[in-house]
């Protein structure tokens, strides 16, 4: 009957499919099968989460925990694109820009909100211009996260601000000569600039804007300042470094405070540091070379060998300093690391993206050469764990 | 006295030797100043080589820079410049600058008569530059001024016309 030859190649393939589907199973017995879903992110953030952006050209930011090693999420941004993440973390802010053609065509600077928890964007705030630098402080929030910063270069140097309340842009501040973001409580924001003074603006509730500015403390053509400093909002403090290695402490508010440096080197016990193009010594250098842990105080400084101008020169060693004492504390020399791929034994691995977590019991996270990830005891400088091959551009922590 | 010759191996040294000592006058033996390179050294990455670059971005500096020494405060603006005052030049290096830039890039559009910049007026300039102006609203009051009252190029408006950002 053709009912029951139907029916028996019903069943056959029935089994034959049964079958095919069973087989993954099957034969990776033991292992965890893989189900799909949509994932949410841990509201408050891990104490050890990191984010990081791909090298040059590759528009993406990856948060990890950093205690498990596992890629937690991916936001996918536009062209040479700043992160960051609100105080409470429940936002993350991506000032980016597009053009509608990719590469042509009219162009766009936006700074997107993402909500922390979904990574579903919110909301997207169209601004007039932002430089394109991956700096960390090219882009900032005020110590509420009610207001944003954003660096501009066209067409002049500039800052752009937001009102991060109504998510609506608030107006262009003018900063001829100066640049950067160091954001001053929810008031403003301190500047460097190029005659080697500290430009301070000061935005008012009704958006009113003034901008003073120090006497010079720095040489600019002589020993300039690291645009990567950092700052404590929280504490009004930041310390700028220069490129020899001298610490400048300054009180970031209306009327700003810089005290005498100290010395990098001399904390060490070396001689201090000069400006000869032949003066082989520790230098500090790299992308990201410094970070602050807030809460005891302490410097890490990523550190080369080299001679003066070799500040972009990535680093061997990390330096953890005392800034109550101007004391070094330890030295974590990072060459026995072990290296990974073709390159491993031959080619020098080395260090140029730097941050600490802000927990009681903090962790470093750094970028090396190869594009990996390393998560570092910040206390002994031991190697927690390797990520490979996840990064190269910049790395960030909640809570700077 | 064929021994004291140099050998054709000798002399083919002492031409490569002599050839690396002539090299760094070359430039000059070229044709290019060391004003003009100085613009090019400390300039021209965004300006262009030749004083164009992408005209709402960046001023256009062929045919109209000149136009600012019609005025006191527009011969004074080049040198108040902070990217102007900053430069790692010294005041003589960049009087010699600002004169290639305004009457070799300006080209034809500088006053009739118009000074040359002199290192000790740079010097004054460049030591009360423009840190902390608003400088869009001032650079544009003075060429509103100089279009009307000087004729001077409407094309100096390009600069900033456009806002990028919002894609317009």
């Amino acid at each position: 009957m053709m009912g029951g030859r139907v029916a028996k190649a019903l069943w056959a393939s029935g089994l034959l499919l049964t079958t095919l589907c069973a087989a993954p199973i099957r034969a990776d017995e033991g292992t965890e099968p893989e189900t799909y879903g949509i994932a949410t992110l841990p509201l408050p953030a891990p104490p050890h989460r990191f984010i990081t952006m791909g090298g040059f050209g590759s528009s993406t930011f990856t948060i990890f925990d950093g205690d498990s090693g596992k890629m937690e999420g991916n936001i996918s941004a536009g062209y040479i694109p700043n992160f960051a993440s609100s105080p409470d973390g429940s936002k993350f802010y991506v000032s980016e820009t597009y053009w509608t053609h990719g590469t042509r065509g009219p162009r766009q600077d936006i700074v997107t909100v993402y909500d922390a928890k979904t990574l579903a964007v919110e909301k997207e705030i169209p601004i007039p211009s932002r430089a394109l630098v991956n700096q960390l402080h090219n882009f900032g929030l005020s110590l509420s996260g009610h207001r944003g910063y954003v660096y501009a270069m066209q067409p002049a140097s500039s800052v752009v601000w937001l009102d991060l309340k109504t998510e609506t842009a608030g107006g262009t501040i003018d900063l001829p000569g100066c640049s950067m973001i160091y954001p001053i409580g929810d008031e403003g924001f301190a500047s460097l600039c190029g005659d080697g003074s500290l430009a301070t603006s000061l935005i008012s509730d009704k958006g009113q804007v003034t901008t003073t500015k120090t006497k010079p403390f720095f040489d600019a053509n002589k020993d300039p300042i690291f645009d990567d400093s950092v700052t404590d909002t929280a504490a009004g403090k930041a310390f700028f470094v220069s490129f020899t290695g001298l610490v400048y402490e300054a009180k970031l508010a209306a009327t700003p405070t810089i005290e005498k440096p100290w010395s990098i080197q001399q904390a060490a016990g070396l001689p201090v540091a000069g400006t000869g193009v032949k003066e082989l010594t520790w230098r500090p250098g790299g992308h990201q070379m410094i970070t602050y842990h807030k809460a005891s105080g302490k410097l890490f400084v990523i550190m080369h060998m080299g001679n003066y101008w070799t500040q972009d020169a990535g680093g061997s060693e990390i330096w953890v300093l005392d800034t109550k004492k101007h004391s070094l504390i330890s030295r974590f020399p990072l060459w026995a690391v072990p290296t990974s791929g073709s390159a491993a034994k031959t080619k020098p691995v080395y260090f140029r993206n730097i941050q600490v977590s802000q927990d009681e019991h903090p962790v470093i996270f750094l970028l090396n050469s190869e594009g990996n990830d390393m998560v570092l005891d910040a206390t002994t400088g031991k190697v927690i764990r390797k990520i490979e091959a996840a990064s190269g551009g910049a790395v960030y922590v909640s809570g700077m | 006295m064929t021994g004291r010759r140099l050998s054709p191996r000798l002399r083919s040294v002492c031409a490569t030797i002599a050839m690396l000592f002539a090299f760094p006058v070359l430039p000059a033996d070229a044709g290019i100043s060391r004003a003009q390179s100085n613009f090019i050294l400390h300039c021209g990455g965004c300006h262009g080589v030749d004083g164009a670059g992408n005209a709402e971005a960046v001023p256009d500096l062929r045919r109209q820079v000149g136009f600012f020494l019609y005025l006191p405060e527009g011969r004074a603006y080049l040198a108040r410049l902070p990217n102007v005052a900053f430069s790692t030049l010294n005041d003589q290096e960049l009087a010699d600058m600002l004169n290639f830039m305004v009457f070799t890039l300006g080209d034809g559009s500088a006053p009739t008569g118009a000074k040359p910049y002199q290192a000790a007026e740079v010097k004054s300039l460049r030591s009360a530059s423009l840190i902390g102006t608003p400088l869009r609203a001032y650079r544009a009051q003075l060429i509103n001024r100089l279009i009307q009252d000087y004729g001077a190029a409407e094309t100096l408006r390009d600069y900033g016309r456009n806002n990028y950002g919002t894609g317009q």
